[in-house]
């Protein structure tokens, strides 16, 4: 399964960066999140470049620059499951990952002196990011519906919306 | 095959995974001249100030070796190489021999010739785990450290000393400290803010003599006559590849080994990674060790899929640092102090006081610097690492220190997984 965004219908409300913060909040209510320290960061990051709106959240790269700049041996890529999870009592935060990200999707906890970053709500069957968005902008959906071909059409049309081809 | 690594770090590590990914039953043999299992050397400081212990300075977990079915020789330092017979000797006197050679021997410390060096409390940088543990020994709250150098391992060392409760200070040689990554605006900010914490700098001195006697040192003389009290000294004046083990066996080298753009030399069946290499550098346009974790690991990869016969070109390196002292976050790229006429440079300072400098050569970014909120360095550094022509993107990088570049534009490695 993968999380897909369709920038066309993206507002962005920043309603996933809100549900993704109390997700992996200690009390999962946004009231006593707000209080909480350390206080929880979020893992998904709206972007907008003036005519598009982008959530963005870590990309779980097959090939993570992340994971081979990590010198702490904390970002791993889980075999059974594929995803990239950094393992906290490992992360020294030294930010190595958040300078090799290329998406920028890596937050640092400076309290915790930890590196975050998406890791699919682990504590719950559903990405809170996907279930919070109001416009459904963001899709959790089967990888084989997303074949290369399929994203390739995606960024063809992205750019074709931008004006750039 | 018989795949015999030099070097239990970084570069070797990553390119035993490779080959084991591939190739469940390869022999893979990995010397190492220390007698721990691979640890991460850049954590070393953190182990000097208390950050972490060290069972945390491991990357990999304790069965490792046996699970990954690779032999592993601790103690065993490679002393020459004969290409003829394919084999590489240690300095226990036994002899390996191999199909396909690979050098990770890495880097060790520039060792200067200063009067009083030679002492036990006189350590030439951090490198090891034998270096951090004598230090701690040294350590002691109220008693004097003098680093003499002020590049990044010798910040980092100098925080770990001072988070040891050290007085601690840093001897830099140029009008400002980590000069090789930053430029002099960001520099200003990093040693503010150690000045904050506690940490001396003298600026524009350089050590005269080193004044000590048995295992203790007592003094620091400067070029300028001035005597600094050290119970500890720290000579931070970079690092060089290790190649010692090389000459003699008809590798080229030259600052370091110099290896084609599949990551082997000019002998046959011998392949080099890490920090022991020169690469392309990507924004300055010529070969240059860069010397860092991420570097070591990428072309770690690429050479044992190569040693298994793969053909994988490595585009390149950038220099790159990441640095948090005491909460502070500095982290830079590429050329990031380009200042030569050709080069553009565009500097921001925003409102939190977070310092951005970005260099251009024309409408390719070639460099940057991030100090304070450094969280989106990673855009810039796949920036620059792709090379691409940014054109009409350029203003908008400028304005905003962030585009939708790599959603839409950058290409994973050319690495196969």
């Amino acid at each position: 399964m993968e999380i897909f965004l369709d920038p066309t219908k993206c507002t962005g409300c920043k309603t996933c960066e809100l549900a993704c913060t109390v997700e992996h909040s200690a009390s999962k209510d946004l009231y006593a999140a707000i209080l909480e320290i350390p206080r929880p960061r979020k893992r998904i990051f709206v972007e907008t470049d003036g005519d598009l709106n982008f959530a963005v959240e870590c990309r779980h790269c097959q090939d993570a620059p992340c994971v081979h700049a990590c010198m702490a041996g904390s970002m791993v890529q889980d075999e059974d499951t594929g995803l990239i999870q950094n393992h906290r009592e490992k992360c020294v935060g030294c930010w190595m990952c958040v300078m090799a990200c290329p998406y920028g999707v890596i937050n640092r906890d400076q309290f915790s002196r930890l590196a975050v970053k998406c890791d699919r709500c682990p504590e719950n069957d559903y990405p809170q990011c996907v279930k919070s968005c109001p416009t459904g902008a963001l899709t959790y959906v089967d990888v084989p519906a997303q074949s290369k071909k399929v994203r390739q059409e995606f960024l063809f049309q992205i750019r074709i919306h931008k004006g750039e081809m | 095959m018989r795949h015999l690594i030099l070097g239990n770090s970084a570069a070797g590590i990553f390119a035993a995974e490779a080959i084991r990914k591939h190739d469940p039953v390869a022999e893979i043999t990995i010397l190492s001249d220390e007698k721990y299992p691979v640890y991460s050397r850049c954590l070393l400081t953190y182990y000097l100030a208390g950050d972490c212990g060290e069972e945390q300075l491991s990357i990999r977990d304790a069965d490792y070796y046996q699970k990954m079915d690779i032999r592993f020789r601790p103690g065993e330092k490679a002393i020459r190489i004969e290409p003829e017979k394919k084999c590489v000797y240690t300095l226990s006197e036994r002899k390996y021999e191999y199909d396909r050679l690979l050098i990770a021997t890495g880097a060790g410390p520039e060792v200067p010739f200063i009067p009083g060096g030679a002492c036990r409390a006189v350590f030439n940088g951090l490198r090891t785990l034998n270096d951090a543990k004598s230090m701690l020994r040294y350590a002691q709250p109220g008693k004097h450290a003098v680093i003499l150098g002020a590049g990044q391992v010798s910040l980092k060392t100098a925080y770990g000393l001072r988070k040891q409760g050290m007085d601690v200070t840093v001897l830099s040689a140029s009008s400002q400290i980590f000069s090789q990554a930053l430029d002099e605006y960001a520099a200003g900010l990093v040693e503010g803010h150690l000045t904050r914490h506690g940490i001396r700098f003298l600026k524009q001195k350089d050590v005269n003599e080193i004044q000590s006697f048995d295992d203790t040192v007592c003094a620091v003389k400067t070029s300028d006559g001035d005597v600094l009290p050290a119970d500890l000294v720290v000579i931070g004046k970079g690092v060089r590849p290790n190649v010692d083990c090389i000459r003699g066996s008809g590798i080229h080298i030259d600052f370091g080994v110099i290896v084609d753009s599949q990551l082997r030399t000019n002998i046959p069946d011998i392949f080099a990674a890490g920090d022991v290499i020169e690469t392309f550098d990507l924004a300055r346009l010529c070969q240059r060790v860069n010397a860092i974790w991420p570097n070591a690991t990428e072309q770690g990869r690429i050479a044992g899929l190569n040693m298994l016969g793969g053909k994988i070109e490595y585009r390149g390196s950038i220099a790159m640092n990441s640095t948090e002292l005491f909460g502070f976050s500095a982290i830079s790229g590429g050329f990031a102090r380009g200042e030569e006429p050709e080069y553009e440079v565009r500097r921001y300072i925003s409102v939190d006081g977070s310092y951005r400098r970005l260099v251009f050569k024309d409408d390719l970014l070639v460099g940057y610097i991030l100090a304070g909120e450094t969280g989106n360095a990673g855009l810039l550094t796949a920036i620059i690492r792709e090379g691409k022509r940014l054109g009409n993107r350029k203003e908008k990088l400028i304005n905003s220190g962030k585009i939708f570049y790599s959603l839409f534009y950058h290409h994973q490695h050319p690495v196969v997984s």
